[in-house]
């Protein structure tokens, strides 16, 4: 006995042609068939995660560690309200008193508002992550990121001159919602993109988000207080303190290498983060050397110069920008997007 | 102190409730006679409750060593099993494997116990949960952050996979085969293994076939069929009594219990509470 049968797509409803047969010992099989409207076969589309959906769930997850970090002890003593408070030093008054306003009703309030924070970001994961909630988390997310970029980071210290690439520049949290932008599902219809974030904003936005980001890093890494001869020195020998051996090794090496070296350690990187900046603009080829160049100082920042967040120092709030920018890059890798292998992630 | 006490009894909560729900799933594919994975939902209630003893010490039940060991045995268990997978399969299906999760899970709970057992030793208690740790440094923290990473990220997949519509073809797909199976007049008392080798449609269980009237309804809309097991890999398993006496005798509760969806559920919460256990171990 054999036939074949009709199934509706619960997310996409299409209608999926299933061949089956079945035998007299009691087996049923069946084989998958073709949509009835021409697309691509199902298990083609719904067999594996795109690559926007992959990134989707990389932000999801670091959503989650987010919210788990902020579980942590020290969230619930007074030094996480002083942390808040200390980001405001420097800052435009019209930026600063409401951080210290802020930071009042945090340390008035240490078990609510914490615990609140910490929902909110595991709610944000896990609503990225639940398909059905993905527009309205990735939504939320931005809301959040910036009222936290502002709160909680004091802008990142970028209209003051203390921002830095190595220790975070231009806030780890605002590269939170330049992803949610980046990765937000668009109509399977949309036409095909050269890269992953291009598909929701278009190419040329895109390159321009690009461009500001890294150029803004570049401009950042030799800013007065970046290029003095121990800055970068005192930056990453200071985070030895309290971590792994292994990874105070790392500072300390790294920081040998850049004793006394400082403008020209800053140049260095001035000039690799422009060359990523502008490499986005070029062919397939140096496009794709500079997305590999991004993820590969992404790295050795969040390595080196951030000692991945500082988590295995305990009180880290988030795992910095190093690993986000790693994510931005990877949403820029130029590999023809095709409604057809995205459509089943919007 | 390594969080907040009500923060910490707010997890073991939710683990008791994973090692009930664990537990519960047991004594339905018993009652049911449902396949299920009897080593997972076992392990399951074995880590919950440890999980539980651990955040709030009133709640220890066995010295830290011998969970230790006792996960250790569950790692070596789900590895072999991980390791034969691998053998037959390629790396996007290994990974897919839902052994996969349960190793991570049973390796982090040696992690977990031997850190504890260790940091706590200097308190001279075998039992003490993660309150008698304060102050001491665990080794091996960099560990601690890769497990818990790996734990988040499974949870996110996870629910994303509770959420594709791969799942609800596997369902879909599940109910179809078996209403077409009883219209194709199989023996009921004949096991069978249906294999479906399209389980990653996406599809729900609005079925037509060429021998269906107008309107006439195979299967409810979107119910699994109580006798099969969707596994993340697709396979379909069923048994043939199930078929013919278990849809219509099972019962709600049972159904629920035995959902592919809870049993995602709770793997998600023990993933979460693991990493939040590991992060505050640093």
């Amino acid at each position: 006995m054999a036939g074949a049968l009709l199934v509706r797509s619960g997310a996409l409803g299409l209608p999926l042609e299933v061949r089956w047969s079945a035998v007299s010992d009691g087996t049923v099989t069946a084989s998958p068939g073709r949509l009835r409207n021409g697309a691509p076969d199902a298990t083609a589309v719904a067999g594996t995660l795109d690559a926007r959906r992959w990134l989707q769930l990389g932000l999801a997850t670091v959503w989650l560690l987010d919210g788990v970090l902020q579980l942590q002890s020290f969230m619930y003593t007074k030094g996480f309200a002083q942390m808040l408070g200390g980001t405001a030093a420097s800052n435009p008054a019209v930026i600063a008193h409401p951080i210290t306003w802020a930071a009042g009703v945090v340390a008035h309030h240490l078990a609510v508002t914490n615990t609140v924070f910490a929902t909110i970001q595991l709610l944000l994961g896990i609503g990225i992550a639940w398909r059905p909630a993905l527009k309205p988390a990735l939504a939320a997310s931005i809301v959040w990121s910036v009222a936290v970029w502002w709160f909680g980071e004091g802008l990142g210290g970028v209209l003051f001159g203390g921002a830095s690439p190595v220790s975070g520049a231009p806030g780890a949290v605002i590269l939170y919602a330049l992803l949610a932008v980046l990765l937000w599902p668009v109509d399977p219809d949309a036409p095909p993109a050269p890269f992953v974030a291009a598909r929701p904003v278009g190419a040329a936005l895109a390159r321009a988000l690009w461009l500001v980001l890294w150029g803004s890093l570049a401009y950042f890494a030799v800013t007065a207080a970046n290029r003095t001869a121990q800055g970068l020195h005192d930056m990453v020998s200071g985070m030895a303190s309290g971590e792994p051996g292994w990874l105070a090794a790392v500072n300390r090496g790294m920081a040998g290498v850049l004793a006394h070296r400082g403008l020209a350690a800053s140049i260095v990187l001035a000039v690799l983060l422009t060359a990523i900046a502008v490499g986005i603009f070029g062919p397939r080829w140096v496009a794709r050397a500079a997305v590999v160049l991004a993820v590969l100082v992404s790295a050795v920042i969040w390595v080196c110069g951030q000692d991945v967040g500082g988590i295995l120092a305990g009180g880290a709030t988030d795992p910095n920008s190093g690993l986000l920018l790693g994510l931005v890059a990877l949403a820029y890798w130029p590999a023809g997007i095709t409604p057809a292998s995205e459509g089943i992630a919007s | 102190m390594m969080g907040p006490s009500w923060l910490l009894d707010t997890f073991a909560v939710v683990m008791l409730a994973v090692a009930a729900v664990s537990a519960g799933r047991l004594v339905a594919a018993q009652v049911s006679g449902q396949l299920v994975d009897p080593d997972i939902d076992g392990t399951y209630v074995l880590m919950s409750i440890a999980m539980a003893g651990m955040l709030t010490s009133s709640l220890s039940t066995l010295p830290n060593a011998v969970w230790a060991a006792v996960f250790a045995v569950t790692t070596v268990w789900f590895g072999w099993r991980v390791a034969r997978s691998a053998r037959s399969q390629d790396f996007r299906t290994m990974a897919n494997d839902h052994h996969v999760p349960h190793l991570i899970h049973s390796a982090a709970m040696v992690y977990m116990f031997v850190a504890v057992g260790a940091a706590t030793a200097t308190t001279g208690s075998a039992m003490g949960g993660m309150g008698g740790m304060s102050g001491t440094a665990i080794r091996f923290p960099t560990l601690a952050l890769v497990l818990a990473l790996l734990l988040l990220g499974y949870a996110a997949w996870d629910l994303d996979r509770l959420s594709s519509p791969a799942r609800a073809g596997s369902r879909g797909m599940a109910s179809a085969l078996m209403a077409l199976r009883r219209r194709a007049g199989s023996s009921a008392s004949q096991p069978a293994t249906v294999d479906v080798a399209m389980a990653t449609a996406g599809a729900t269980a609005h079925i037509s076939d060429p021998g269906q009237a107008p309107g006439e309804s195979l299967h409810a809309p979107g119910r699994p069929a109580p006798a099969d097991t969707v596994t993340p890999a697709g396979r379909v398993e069923t048994t043939g009594p199930a078929v013919a006496a278990g849809a219509a005798a099972a019962q709600p509760v049972v159904r629920s219990l035995l959902s592919p969806g809870l049993a995602s559920c709770c793997r998600i919460a023990m993933g979460i509470t693991m990493a939040y256990m590991l992060i505050i171990l640093i």
